[in-house]
This record gives structure tokens, sequence and C-alpha cells, in this order.
């Protein structure tokens, strides 16, 4: 019987998949998992709603990081958007 | 001058026409709400506080409160948690919330039918602890009609209630998880909580699924952010399952 603190194992799953995202602050742990057979992208799906309801604000930081290096040819643009969502500085510094 | 001769010259009967007296079973609300009768003169308090033992029912933990509230009395237009701790759960498209309900608190009853087509939750009350609810019915209204000032703070406890409610949903709006927890347990701390050296203990049982489901976060997303306050010496779980709340942990 599972009580209400017991975590199903697809949910313990996805508990570590969301340590890793916060721990590297990136989405190389989620790519990894995406290539991980028939389970990953609904593991990986599970792991981004959590993030979203435990910090949604770094979901939105780890995205932006990784789509600027993936797709923008300056990747010191990524300084923009962090310095932005964690309110370590204005627009205009 | 009394208070009586000042609403028309009658005097104040020993015994007014209040309806009939509770069952055996009865409690007094002075009991829940110490003030409720603050506002009565000298003279009529003692009518008044006779006037105030209310029926009583008792209910065993995890138990739903739906019949229970919908049986002891058929003018009942109201109910207050006497002991104990209650949670209302609202269901809107599959996902319930939770509030959590403790002495002093009034329950409403259960929706009839139509009613419960006009809106698209449904609420229903579940016992947290072993708890027992006060029956407010005609008798009470009586007594609310004849003095004012029991109409009056009844309808401050309601604000008082409903604020609490608005603080709540406000809390649900903080985007992060662990932010909405702390603001959860902080309120929890100010109404259940006892001070100890080492912090503010929270003696309910609430389990994680509980606190997500107070907290709008699934059950993992709870579990994760109980263990970054745990880490930031916020908040704990103590052996016996109650919380301890430290605020001056160390991101303070």
């Amino acid at each position: 019987m599972v009580s209400g603190d017991d975590l199903l194992p697809q949910e313990q799953v996805t508990l570590e998949l969301v340590r890793q995202l916060v721990t590297s602050g990136n989405l190389h742990p989620l790519i990894a998992r995406l290539r991980d057979g028939d389970v990953g992208p609904e593991s990986a799906r599970d792991a981004l709603r959590v993030l979203a309801e435990l910090d949604i604000d770094l979901l939105v930081q780890v995205t932006l990081d990784s789509l600027i290096t993936s797709y923008v040819e300056d990747p010191g643009l990524a300084h923009q958007p962090r310095r932005v969502i964690r309110g370590e500085g204005s627009e205009s510094e | 001058m009394s208070r009586a001769s000042s609403r028309g010259g009658s005097p104040v009967p020993e015994n007014p026409d209040l309806g009939a007296a509770p069952s055996p079973a009865g409690v007094s609300l002075l009991g829940v709400w110490p003030d409720i009768a603050g506002g009565v003169t000298p003279e009529e308090r003692g009518v008044v506080e006779r006037a105030l033992v209310v029926p009583v029912v008792r209910v065993a933990r995890d138990e739903d409160l739906t019949a229970v509230l919908a049986g002891p009395s058929v003018d009942a237009f109201s109910f207050v948690v006497v002991e104990g701790e209650v949670l209302k759960e609202t269901t809107l498209a599959t996902i319930p919330a939770l509030e959590l309900l403790g002495p002093g608190d009034i329950l409403v009853p259960p929706l009839t039918a139509s009613q419960q087509l006009e809106f698209r939750a449904v609420s229903r009350y579940v016992a947290l602890t072993d708890a027992s609810v006060a029956v407010l019915g005609a008798r009470l209204a009586r007594v609310a009609t004849r003095w004012p000032e029991v109409s009056m703070f009844l309808h401050g406890q309601i604000a008082e209630q409903r604020h609490r409610a608005s603080t709540h949903l406000a809390m649900l709006h903080l985007p992060r998880a662990a932010d909405r927890i702390l603001a959860l347990f902080v309120d929890l701390a100010e109404r259940f909580g006892r001070v100890t050296p080492n912090g503010i203990v929270i003696r309910l049982p609430l389990s994680h699924q509980l606190i997500g489901q107070l907290t709008g976060s699934r059950r993992p997303t709870t579990t994760l952010a109980l263990q970054h306050l745990d880490d930031d010496g916020l908040l704990n779980r103590l052996g016996d399952g109650s919380w301890r709340l430290t605020l001056r942990g160390s991101a303070g």
C-alpha cells in the first residue's frame, strides 16, 4: 500500500531526473533521458512538469540557455536572460 | 438601563423561547469562541451563555463528514469545528484542492442536488484527525436575532475565515513550490503551532501528498521541495510525524 509519502518507482525516476536538472542547470540530463528508449519522452515530460511546479524560473532559464547555446551564434547572449530571470541586474546594465 | 429595556421595555426572561434544549451531548460555543458573548450586557450574559449550548457530533479520523453534516439536525444552517482538524476538499475537473480547518472554523452543509448542478466544483469535508463539530441551528439563529452582538461576532468569524482563504489563494500564486510550502507552514504555525526552543512544532498528520494538495503541487514536486527546505534548515519532519518550522535557518 502506498502512503501519502511513498513515491512510486516512476515518480522516483522523475525525482532523480529533476535533481540532475537542478544540479546541472542545463538540459543535458533530459536529453540523455530522451534517448533512453520508449519511456524516455514520457519520463522527460514528467520531469519538466515537476520542474515547472518546483521552480518555473529555473525551467525558463535552463531552456533559454539551451536554446541559445544550440541555435544562436553568440552564446554570450545567454547572460542576458539569466541575469533578468534571476533578478540579479536590470536591463539597463 | 439594561439592554432589554432599551429595546422596547420588555424585561429579559430567564428562559427565553429559544427553541428546544440541546441534547445531552451539547457543547458551549463559549468554549470555541470565548468572545461570542463579549458584547452582551452583564445582565443578559447568563441567559445568553445558557442559550449558547448546542449539539455536538464526533467524527473519527479519515471520516467523510458529508453524511454527518446532513444528518444531525434538519434546521442546521452551519457547523463549527470544536476540536481536531478537518480538510475541505474541493474537486474541479478531477483535481482536488484542500483547505485545512480547525477549531472555530465554520463548515457549511453539503450542497443539495440542485445546487450541485450550479457549481463546477464540488466540496466535501474529511476529518484529518479525530474531531468534534458543533451544530449551529435554529436555536442559535434565534439567539443571534435577539442579541445582534452574537450575529456580528459570527459575521466577523466568517470574514476572518474568508480572508484566510484569500491568503491561501494568494499563496498558490507563488511560482516556487518551496515558497508555497513555506507560506503554508507559516500559516499553520500561527494557527496550530507550539513554540519550542528549536522552532515552532506543528502536530498535524500531514503527508507529502496532502501538503501537495494544499499547495497545488504533485507529490514528487512536494517531496523535492520539502528536501530543499530541510537542507536549508527551514522545515523538517520530526520522528513522531509532526513538522518543525525554523525560520532562522541557513537561508536567513
